[in-house]
């Protein structure tokens, strides 16, 4: 039988729990320093005026969870703005997921809020997220989603820079490193208007290759635009392949489960 | 920008946002430090008097050789793309002398980016990201909502009565003699208009203007009863819920 894993919430510390926080903060979102988190933090408790709380999840003295609430605004017409309890830094280490932390927590924040005179929360999040599950279960209800317009001006380097993060999400990423264990795969995007460019994937990192390899494990014909949807999370991976946007050229299921998980960078099933 | 500009950059945003809802809040220290920028990327528009009528700020991110356009704000009396196109040509040729690689701006569903990027090349990709609400204290809420329906009803004209709001077993009660509304605790006089909302959350949709009123009426999600003739009722609620455009331009 399973043991039970026992933890504790507080609030957050600003000097002990920085580098905790970082290390947490990097392994859900992006990359962060304890420089970040403590800016951030400040940040908050200055906007906030002493109104803002973060909450951290513990389990042998290791920060596994975090939730923050900050003081905001929102207009609701007529120049009346109301305050509402602004949810962010939701997370949850990969190794204690699907055990109720998140849940506690977001419960704490709220009945914070509740109890400190705010009559409503909001917060930010995805809609491929786990989490937007859970917030709907704790009521939040969707109310905008949001686009990008974006120019690419050297796709070079666009893409270079976007396997770059990759690499340093996988840095400080358990959940990815586990995800891509033993997977070692080439992969080609033969880009309409930008031409082919191949990666691999070996060693725990992407490397790119200055020529398409002779037998690449994926081929992916798409455009510029439909990859970047992907990553954005506004188109599906299945769906482009459905619709015709992105052709699957070569690649077996499997990999290819994987490749839309390295590309929107959900590494969770 | 100049620094002298803090007092006239803060009168636009808000009259900005009078045309939207959302988190749109700035604290004074945003156009503080916005007015002492100087650089290619934050630029103000001004009219023949010399007034501003908008302005770009923007990021340029060196190390990603990316160029962020953070928000560009329109006096609502001018003339959208007018005043947003000379200021984002600005800015986008800043971008390129600084050898940017991607260029990308990032809207909550602002209908009048549609009119000006798409002309300059960009391309709009779909994101997953939400903006999303709850209502924690529904009698909370209901107060703070208040102010905003009685400055609509204040606003309504051929049309005085009693009226009624009705939501999740909380009630609000106005009486509208011209242009003075007074709100009231309870009544037992005759209710002209009674509208009742499902849940708070529609009533929290209605004000952010992701539902409107007249779907609502149809859905049955909001009922509306009482002495006055149903399209009076309906074009009083028309009034007192306009469809709003909501955006956000405050983050966390």
């Amino acid at each position: 039988m399973e043991q039970e894993i026992r933890y504790h919430v507080r609030e957050a510390q600003i000097d002990k729990d920085e580098k905790k926080l970082a290390q947490l903060l990097s392994e859900c979102f992006d990359p962060t320093t304890p420089r970040q988190v403590r800016r951030w933090i400040r940040r908050v408790e200055k906007e906030s005026k002493d109104w803002s709380k973060s909450f951290v999840a513990e389990v042998d003295g290791a920060v596994v969870g975090n939730i923050s609430v900050e003081l905001k605004e929102l207009h609701l017409g007529e120049g009346i703005n109301v305050k509402t309890g602004g949810i962010g830094g939701v997370c949850t280490c990969s190794n204690y997921r699907r055990i109720g932390i998140a849940c506690n927590l977001l419960g704490l924040s709220l009945s914070y809020v509740k109890n400190s005179g705010v009559s409503n929360s909001s917060l930010y999040t995805g809609r491929m997220l786990p989490a937007h599950r859970i917030y709907e279960r704790f009521g939040f209800f969707d109310i905008e989603t949001w686009c990008v317009y974006i120019k690419l001006l050297d796709f070079n380097y666009f893409f270079g820079t976007w396997l770059r993060n990759l690499n340093r999400h996988l840095k400080v990423s358990k959940i990815a490193r586990k995800t891509l264990r033993n997977w070692d795969r080439s992969i080609v995007f033969e880009f309409q208007k930008f031409g082919k460019k191949s990666i691999r994937y070996r060693h725990s990192r992407f490397e790119r290759l200055s020529k398409p390899p002779r037998s690449p494990n994926i081929i992916i014909s798409t455009k510029a635009e439909t990859l970047i949807g992907v990553m954005w999370g506004g188109m599906d991976f299945w769906g482009a392949i459905r619709a015709g946007r992105m052709t699957v050229k070569q690649g077996n299921e499997a990999d290819l489960k994987i490749l839309r998980k390295v590309i929107v960078r959900i590494w969770g099933d | 920008m100049q620094p002298g500009d803090l007092a006239q950059l803060q009168q636009v945003y808000h009259r900005f946002c009078l045309d939207h809802v959302g988190p749109l809040s700035k604290k004074p220290l945003f156009f503080k430090r916005l007015s002492r920028k100087k650089d290619d990327f934050h630029w103000v528009a001004v009219d023949e008097r010399r007034r501003i009528v908008g302005y770009i700020s923007s990021t340029y991110k060196k190390g990603r050789r990316q160029g962020i356009i953070n928000e560009i704000i329109v006096d609502p009396r001018c003339e959208f793309e007018s005043v947003a196109r000379p200021l984002l040509e600005k800015v986008y040729n800043a971008f390129v002398a600084k050898r940017a690689a991607v260029v990308h701006v990032e809207s909550i569903r602002n209908p009048q980016y549609d009119r000006v990027f798409p002309e300059l090349g960009f391309f709009q990709v779909e994101t997953d990201g939400v903006f999303m609400c709850t209502v924690n204290d529904i009698e909370r809420f209901l107060n703070a909502a208040m102010p905003v329906l009685v400055s609509r009803l204040e606003r309504i004209k051929d049309w005085d009565g009693w009226f009624q709001i009705v939501c999740e077993g909380f009630s609000r009660f106005f009486k509208k003699e011209g242009k003075d509304v007074r709100q009231f605790v309870w009544t037992n006089h005759v209710i002209d208009v009674k509208v009742s909302f499902k849940d708070v959350n529609i009533l929290a949709s209605l004000l952010l203007g992701q539902v409107e009123i007249k779907d609502a009426l149809i859905k049955g999600i909001v009922e509306v009863e009482g002495d006055f003739s149903r399209n009076e009722a309906v074009e009083v609620l028309v009034n007192l819920f306009p469809k709003l455009q909501f955006l956000a331009s405050n983050f966390w």
